[in-house]
């Protein structure tokens, strides 16, 4: 039933487009850059547990899909909005705009809310895209679909655009409120285009538009109730296309369709395979795996003086299309720590030192012989995860445990003795260091459980070049281990490593197992993905509530190893009560 | 037209200025008038990260008294002596009693938590959990006042909020507002502050009153009709809005009746056809010319972006707003709480002996990792760069005149403070200065050791003793059930 008008090159070479995509969206400086607020440290996840809404409400069965408040579109989805639906180019919204993150997140509703500042800038903005949209003829014609300046008219008007500015059809009352907008236009003379400009500015400046709004017949009940297919329609497409309903997904909410298992499946098929799926890769992703924020990381020049610009949006390039792999690809998402595969252009080929490509584009390459592989092996997370003039097991260690294991460790004691006053940096042995600061019981405790995943990613340096000696000569030691204590402590299953777990380096060998191996095989590593999916999913963080229906997602998921790819977890989730339910807060 | 919008495109399109004298021709033009009439204001500066270094206290007057008896400290002392005699170094202003019932310094995680009490001492997550909301705080300081009488309706803004931010900082997993915005007009409203120059001039520019004979007596038959549009779009919005509302949960609600708030609140500026509510009369300086700046992508200073000349042009817009009596209540942020900024244009300073050495900072928090607060030599070369352009505004307002003969500085209260003690995260022995004020209550040249003294009685004896809002009985919290206080030692 989906009709696939943009299934051109975006089928045939998903990961071409984006590229494409991605380098023009970066030139324009469209893309917003560390949007997630997450420093080397981490934060705690998408899938921290905020305070449960009702915890009478039993945690055990998959009955309460939440509550999701209003969403204030944020700025990537609000230019992404306006460009789909109205067929500007122009990008309204920029990084001055007001936005706010939670667990990781920039379109969290709970703080995207708005103020006389902001509002206004609402209002400016939806005159300059209706001046933009009525000088152009086509995109005009569009919108004014009839020419008489009688009621029927103005009513069809506000059914077709109306419809889909609101995500939804105006209901009768709402029809009146706008036409009268189109009246005082009349009033001042304005003739009927301009008039019907004005009440779609009106439109533009609504709540109903800059928010998605979904509705319970009884707030003040905690009864769960199927969403409305445009409701759902719109979770859908502000998950996977940080944008409105296209046309066809309105026809399917329409005829009420778009609620029943196989429509709703085959719709996730269809928007996975509309290159406006890029922006699940470059703001999902982006900002969960970090790429985000490789560009504007802060690098010493003259500790790095190989590190640009150019340098650096490569980092980034690779990143989103390392990610774009796993969502278009049947590869499983337990490889992503250890597929061995690179996307380089000439730019970042050298610094890797590998063969640079031919052309100018990122280019797809495997390259055993590297010593490198997997997620943790890429330039850009090595980069984004350090501070500015060194290298950091600790951030690095932190940083996969948090992002990619959900696990976050204890808030440090309130009186931190200082890296420095214990070791020797001047040698640039940062492990030397460490381990006297790990002498101290206080803070052995909490980095026994993160820095051990550092310490072996130490043979790269701050902007993730491979070295086997620090800057004082003293030769690399990337061995490490999980103590018993440890192991417990983050999630691995304790009897299988009696011993503690001792990995090296990123890759396996020699019987040594790597790090990539070690966090593959940390039980939450599987589940990680799908927590920090469904919070990004439904624009908020999850409860105890939610870890029910997680649980059956991941049961079905993982059930059949071959077959646990990213494209089938989205699926997975989309299909959960959670996504597709919701409640009022109650009384 | 609508003149606030052509003279905004006007501006930034030619970047033209309205270029006029600067400083003291710049002045309101106003009658003399008697001693004790100039507007009072009030300018709460953030200082992130704090300020003071487990090595050694550089932020601390070593000794307490008045005038002779004391010296302003190697951060300081950028201020020098003229400031000096009308500044007030507060020592050992505690928040922690906002947020633990024994009072206690460890607010964790200290950056993302503790500014969000700045000005309204109160731990927002208290009121997060009583709302049923994600991100919540009381109503700050800044804004009680500009609601009051004492401010209410006296400017066209009722208050301004700027910043310096131009990366977005770690938030440590508590809302990002607690540590980006330390004004709240609402409930689950923080104000974000702009940090483009242009946008705050822009904003200045459309509310000030042109200066005698360079503005149109009438408006035009076009800004007439302009306006009676805008209305119908602000008509319809909230008809439609305020609909919606009344078919929602409470915490919908809550969110559109925000929403309701900021539409109203625009209603003003779209609508309006004449120009100046409010304002006196007076010319705006030169428009900013530097490029437009965001707060979320400027991790260092760079050919297009320093840092400093981003400070400067925010000092002179906080002037003109003073001067033009555009607003008199003005929080600015020198930057977010454990922003990554690196401050690679300061020199460091060796503040452990004697001599300078040349090596660039580091980020202010470089936390944890690269020792807290980097070194003292780092952090305390960073904390008073930060102070040096408070002191240079602070010089720039003292140079202004009022009609009674006073300084705007005496009848400005400058507090300058950070919302943690420094490299140790405490919530206990805050930095704060107060500068200016001489002429409306305040105490000068003075250094007062407070002893444990809860901030919340800092922000109380403002408002109580400094601003006239003397039916002002409380505000915000302190767990340990200690009672509010007026903080007689500054006060006349």
């Amino acid at each position: 039933m989906w009709r696939m008008p943009r299934r051109t090159k975006s089928l045939l070479s998903p990961i071409g487009v984006l590229a494409l995509s991605l380098s023009s969206v970066a030139c324009t400086g469209v893309m917003d850059t560390n949007k997630d607020g997450m420093g080397p440290m981490g934060s705690t996840g998408g899938g921290g547990t905020d305070t449960p809404i009702d915890s009478s409400v039993a945690t055990t069965q998959p009955v309460d899909p939440g509550v999701v408040g209003v969403h204030r579109l944020n700025t990537s989805e609000y230019n992404a909005t306006v460009q789909d639906m109205l067929g500007t180019k122009l990008a309204p919204a920029d990084g001055g705009w007001r936005g706010g993150e939670l667990g990781g997140f920039d379109n969290m509703a709970s703080v995207l809310g708005v103020d006389a500042t902001q509002y206004r800038r609402y209002f400016d903005a939806a005159e300059l895209l209706m001046k933009d949209v009525f000088a152009d003829a086509t995109l005009r014609g569009k919108i004014v679909t009839c020419a008489t300046t009688d009621d029927a008219c103005v009513k069809s008007i506000l059914g077709a655009t109306g419809t889909r500015i609101f995500r939804r059809p105006l209901t009768a009352e709402e029809q009146a409120t706008y036409a009268k907008v189109y009246a005082v236009a009349k009033a001042q003379g304005d003739d009927h285009n301009a008039s019907v400009k004005l009440m779609i500015q009106a439109l533009l400046s609504s709540a109903e538009f800059l928010y998605r709004i979904e509705f319970d017949s009884n707030p003040a009940s905690t009864a769960k109730h199927p969403l409305t297919a445009y409701e759902l329609a719109s979770r859908l497409s502000y998950f996977l296309w940080s944008s409105a309903p296209d046309d066809q997904l309105l026809a399917a909410a329409s005829n009420n369709t778009l609620i029943k298992d196989d429509v709703l499946a085959s719709a996730v098929d269809y928007m996975l395979k509309d290159q406006k799926s890029n922006r699940l890769v470059l703001n999902f992703a982006g900002q969960w795996l970090g790429a985000r924020r490789v560009v504007p990381h802060p690098t010493a020049p003259e500790v790095y003086p190989n590190w640009n610009p150019a340098l650096a949006d490569a980092a980034a390039q690779e990143m989103y299309l390392y990610f774009n792999e796993f969502l278009r690809s049947t590869r499983p998402w337990a490889d992503f720590m250890t597929a061995d595969i690179n996307y380089v252009n000439a730019d970042s080929a050298k610094a890797y030192g590998m063969m640079a490509p031919a052309g100018s584009g990122m280019v797809r390459v495997e390259n055993v012989a590297d010593g490198r592989r997997g997620f943790a092996g890429l330039m850009g997370f090595l980069a984004m995860s350090s501070p500015d003039r060194r290298s950091s097991p600790t951030s690095r260690g932190k940083w996969l445990l948090m992002n990619l294991m959900c696990t976050a460790p204890p808030d440090p004691p309130p009186d931190i003795p200082k890296l420095e006053a214990k070791g020797d940096t001047t040698t640039g042995n940062v492990r030397d260091v460490l381990e006297a600061h790990r002498a101290n019981p206080a803070c052995a405790a909490c980095h026994a459980l993160f820095d051990p995943f550092g310490l072996a990613l130490e043979q790269y340096d701050g902007i993730g070049k491979f070295r086997a000696t620090y800057s004082g000569g003293s030769t690399i030691d990337a061995s490490t281990e999980l103590t018993p204590a440890a192991i417990s402590a983050i999630g691995y299953t304790p009897a299988d490593y009696p011993n503690g777990l001792k990995f090296a380096g990123i890759e396996t060998k020699d019987g040594v197992l790597g790090i990539a191996d070690a966090v593959t095989k940390n039980p939450k590593f599987a589940t990680c993905i799908s927590q920090k999916m469904l919070s990004y999913s439904l624009g908020r963080l999850l409860t105890d509530t939610d870890t029910p229906y997680l649980n059956v997602v991941n049961k079905a998921w993982l059930a059949d190893p071959s077959k646990a790819t990213v494209g089938n977890l989205v699926q997975g989730l989309v299909s959960t009560e959670t996504f597709r339910f919701r409640r009022g807060e109650g009384a | 037209m609508n003149r606030f919008v052509s003279r905004r495109l006007v501006l930034r399109g030619a970047g033209v200025a309205l270029t006029l004298p600067w400083l003291e021709s710049l002045l309101p033009t106003k009658s003399a008038q008697a001693a004790g009439t100039a507007p009072k204001r009030y300018i709460p500066i953030f200082l992130p990260c704090g300020a003071i270094h487990n090595d050694k206290d550089v932020w601390t007057p070593t000794a307490q008294g008045v005038g002779a008896a004391w010296a302003l400290s190697p951060i300081l002392d950028v201020f020098g002596p003229a400031l000096k005699a009308k500044m007030n170094v507060l020592s050992h202003f505690e928040n922690g009693s906002a947020f633990n019932k024994d009072g206690s310094s460890s607010v964790e995680p200290s950056h993302g938590r503790q500014p969000g009490a700045f000005l309204t001492c109160v731990d927002p997550g208290v009121i997060r959990a009583n709302l049923k909301v994600g991100e919540a705080n009381a109503i700050s300081l800044d804004q009680v006042m500009a609601t009051h009488p004492a401010f209410k309706d006296k400017t066209a803004l009722g208050s301004l909020q700027i910043g310096l931010s131009t990366v977005y900082a770690v938030c440590d997993g508590q809302p990002c507002s607690n540590s980006r915005s330390i004004s709240w007009s609402g409930p689950t409203t923080p104000m974000y502050k702009l940090v483009d120059p242009l946008e705050v001039f822009n904003k200045l520019v459309g509310v000030i009153k042109p200066a005698a004979g360079a503005g149109p007596a009438v408006p035009d038959a076009e800004s007439m009709k302009r306006a009676a549009r805008n209305k119908s779009i602000i008509d319809a919005v909230l008809e439609n809005a305020s609909r919606t509302q009344s078919k929602l949960g409470a915490a919908d609600k809550l969110r559109l009746q925000e929403f309701l708030q900021s539409v109203r609140d625009t209603e003003k500026s779209v609508t309006g056809v004449s120009l100046g509510m409010g304002g006196v009369a007076c010319s705006a300086i030169a428009a900013p010319t530097m490029k437009k700046v965001t707060p979320d992508g400027i991790k260092q200073n760079t050919a297009d972006y320093k840092k400093a000349d981003h400070a400067d042009a925010m000092n002179n817009l906080i002037v003109m707003a003073l001067q033009c009596d555009a607003t008199r209540i003005i929080t600015h942020m020198l930057e977010d709480e454990r922003s990554e900024f690196t401050y690679d244009h300061v020199t460091q300073r060796d503040f452990k002996g004697a001599g300078m050495s040349v090596e660039s900072t580091g980020t202010c928090p470089e936390y944890h990792g690269g020792g807290q607060h980097g070194s003292l030599n780092s952090f305390s070369s960073i904390s008073r760069w930060n102070a040096s352009k408070v002191a240079e505004l602070a010089t720039k307002l003292d140079a202004l005149k009022e009609a009674d003969g006073t300084t705007t500085l005496d009848n400005t209260v400058i507090f300058f403070a950070g919302a943690m003690r420094g490299s140790d995260h405490s919530c206990h022995d805050l930095p704060v200065a107060l500068i200016g004020g001489g002429a409306i209550g305040l105490r000068q040249d003075q250094h007062v050791d407070l002893v444990n003294r809860p901030l919340r009685d800092l922000h109380y004896t403002m408002m109580n003793k400094v601003f006239d809002m003397g039916d002002v009985k409380d505000f915000g919290q302190n767990l340990t059930g200690a009672p509010i206080k007026v903080v007689s030692e500054i006060v006349m």
